[in-house]
């Protein structure tokens, strides 16, 4: 098992930027602080009465403390003087001028400073209170994810591997076993311990996923020629249920990671066997749908319990019917995205789920010399 | 095949259960083992005892086993097959290419690790002895084809009977190197280097092209390959599937 669960590093990312949100940079601040105030002022003046400056000191006391909730201190001051000067140049007796007449303007321009000083102090405490509170969900968030992940996977590799104990030490224990108990045993455990390989396998595709450790080849390859050797590698997990491969003629090559895309349709064939019942039929399908290949999954089961509809394609949701991970969906969507392409669950013909798989064909055709058909064998 | 014809097995792996489980699976068809949990100790051993088979692991602690392959590929011509798990599909693709002969993705069972070896086996025998001048492949339906070397003539088999394949020069060279390599896996760059040449081994377009045309020609679905074989990241691989 992977030492960080893959969880973590994206998280941790959304944690970090939420971290340095509030505190913007000073030049936008600046130009807050300037335009609110300014704002403040344009108002004041189209309010202004003379004799009355009630009115006025208001609207620049308010512009103020608006400028300031934005900023940090100092920019708030600069805002404040700003509004000050104005309110001295524009409206206080002399007119139009900086000189100062009455002693009470020093006094409203020195509470306009320290309403502006407090208003800014206080804002920037609570921006980051409130960036710490967020910072500890995004954390307590990991926690979780990785308590889920840490509960999920000792639960999910505990079960084969008592199944593996119980039939080895059964195996061990009673020599008199008859052929065909032996059989079923030595087959337990053989199933057994490819499910833990399958589990193993998705928790490493998931980690490499979302750390983004891999990014997918980009190759020229074959759709149809993948879901073969998929359904290949998905035989044993899909048994005797009735398979059909249909892989419309003369398709175009796409550009994708071979190893990627096959794993995506292996899982998707395992999701289909995991939910139906053994005498269900499962279809395979790869063709054109104007410039996109479309790969479709479909069964005759029972369907998509309609309650986990919505949270299909999230990590360790899973369909409590049946064991698992709940990783596969989210990995096999992780590999579309990778590709730019889609993976979503659509109506099925046969009656049960599926799920198609749409990516973009690029293009241009590689350029590969064609020969004409001339007959090579001599009767 | 007789037993004492099989040839003997050095298996390079540092875990010793895994050593326990080739040797016990191997002895039981009549192979030798010999064992090494080391690179080093492996070096040593193929240089005194010159194993038939070398079974390698390619994460070893002491080192790096495409080196091994490449190091070992200079004076000796032991078929190797790597040992290797899912999701390094490059670091089979460096071992094939340094020299390998085939790999096996861990876990794996013994029909698998047998039905590799055999291969291996064959692929002795026949360098041993003249090339062949037909390689025929059927499955138990009386399904299969067959090519001639020599005369080109390529033929399909069904239960119904036997038709002429017409095969372009380009597919003939590519089924041509796919059957005289039955049953090992090939990468991308050996077969372009092979059919192509050298200044076509990062093409995959030509093999994805031309593998698609003899599947269509050769295959009873050629949808749901038999023989032709892709292994996804690493190459092709024509599978025999005699019922030996």
């Amino acid at each position: 098992m992977p030492p960080e669960p893959s969880t973590t590093s994206a998280d941790a990312r959304r944690a970090t930027s939420g971290r340095r949100a509030p505190a913007g940079p000073w030049r936008r601040e600046l130009a807050w602080s300037v335009g609110v105030t300014g704002a403040a002022i344009a108002l004041a003046t189209l309010c202004y009465v003379p004799g009355d400056l009630s009115t006025e000191s208001m609207i620049l006391v308010l512009g103020a403390v608006a400028q300031a909730m934005r900023c940090r201190p100092a920019i708030a001051m600069v805002g404040v003087l700003l509004g000050g000067a104005a309110f001295n140049f524009l409206f206080t007796e002399p007119r139009l001028s900086m000189r100062i007449h009455e002693p009470q303007s020093v006094i409203a321009f020195a509470v306009m400073l320290a309403i502006g000083g407090v208003v800014a102090g206080l804002a920037q405490r609570l921006r980051a209170e409130s960036a710490a509170v967020a910072q500890r969900e995004a954390q307590l968030e990991v926690e979780r994810l990785r308590s889920t992940l840490l509960a999920s996977v000792s639960h999910d590799l505990r079960t084969p591997l008592t199944g593996i104990t119980g039939a080895a030490t059964a195996l061990l224990e009673d020599d008199t076993m008859r052929p065909e108990v032996k059989r079923r045993l030595t087959q337990g455990i053989i199933d057994e311990a490819s499910r833990l390989d399958d589990l193993i396998n998705n928790l490493l595709f998931a980690t490499r996923i979302e750390s983004g450790d891999v990014s997918p080849r980009r190759e020229w390859i074959d759709l149809g020629e993948l879901a073969a050797a998929a359904l290949r590698r998905a035989e044993p997990q899909l048994g005797p249920r009735r398979v059909t491969l249909i892989v419309e003629p003369g398709l175009p090559l796409l550009r994708g990671d071979p190893v990627l895309l096959e794993q995506l349709a292996f899982l998707l064939l395992d999701n289909a066997a995991r939910h139906t019942a053994a005498s269900c039929t499962v279809r395979i399908s790869v063709c054109r749908r104007s410039d996109e290949l479309a790969l479709e999954i479909a069964d005759d089961g029972e369907g998509i319990d309609p309650a986990l509809k919505e949270t299909l394609f999230a990590r360790f949701e899973r369909d409590k019917r049946s064991p698992g991970l709940g990783l596969g969906l989210a990995i096999a969507s992780a590999i579309a995205r990778a590709h730019d392409g889609t993976l979503r669950h659509v109506p099925s013909a046969l009656g049960g789920a599926a799920f198609e798989l749409r990516l973009a064909v690029p293009r241009e055709q590689p350029d590969v010399p064609i020969e004409a058909d001339a007959p090579e064998a001599s009767p | 095949m007789t037993a004492a014809d099989l040839p003997s097995v050095l298996v390079v792996d540092d875990e010793a259960p895994i050593r326990l489980f080739l040797r016990s699976s191997l002895e039981a068809k009549g192979y030798r083992v010999a064992e090494s949990d080391s690179l080093t100790s492996a070096r040593l051993q193929v240089a005194a005892q010159a194993p038939g088979i070398v079974l390698l692991d390619l994460a070893l602690p002491d080192g790096d086993g495409v080196e091994f392959v490449r190091e070992l590929r200079i004076w000796s011509s032991t078929p190797i097959v790597v040992l290797s798990a899912r999701g390094t599909e490059q670091d089979k693709v460096a071992a094939l290419d340094a020299g390998a002969d085939d790999y096996l993705t861990k876990p794996f069972g013994v029909s698998e690790l047998l039905a590799r070896l055999r291969a291996a086996v064959r692929r002795i025998a026949s360098s041993a002895g003249k090339d062949p001048v037909r390689v025929e492949v059927h499955d138990s339906d009386g399904n299969g084809f067959s090519l001639d070397f020599g005369t080109r003539r390529c033929q399909r088999r069904s239960p119904g009977g036997a038709i002429d394949v017409a095969l372009t020069p380009t597919e003939f060279r590519l089924l041509a190197t796919m059957m005289k390599h039955a049953g090992k896996v090939m990468t991308h760059a050996q077969i372009l280097r092979e059919v192509w040449g050298p200044r076509h081994e990062q093409d995959v377009a030509y093999l994805r092209v031309y593998l698609g045309q003899l599947r269509q020609k050769l295959e009873p679905l050629p949808a749901r390959p038999r023989w032709l074989l892709t292994e996804p990241g690493v190459g092709y691989r024509l599978d025999p599937r005699r019922p030996d």
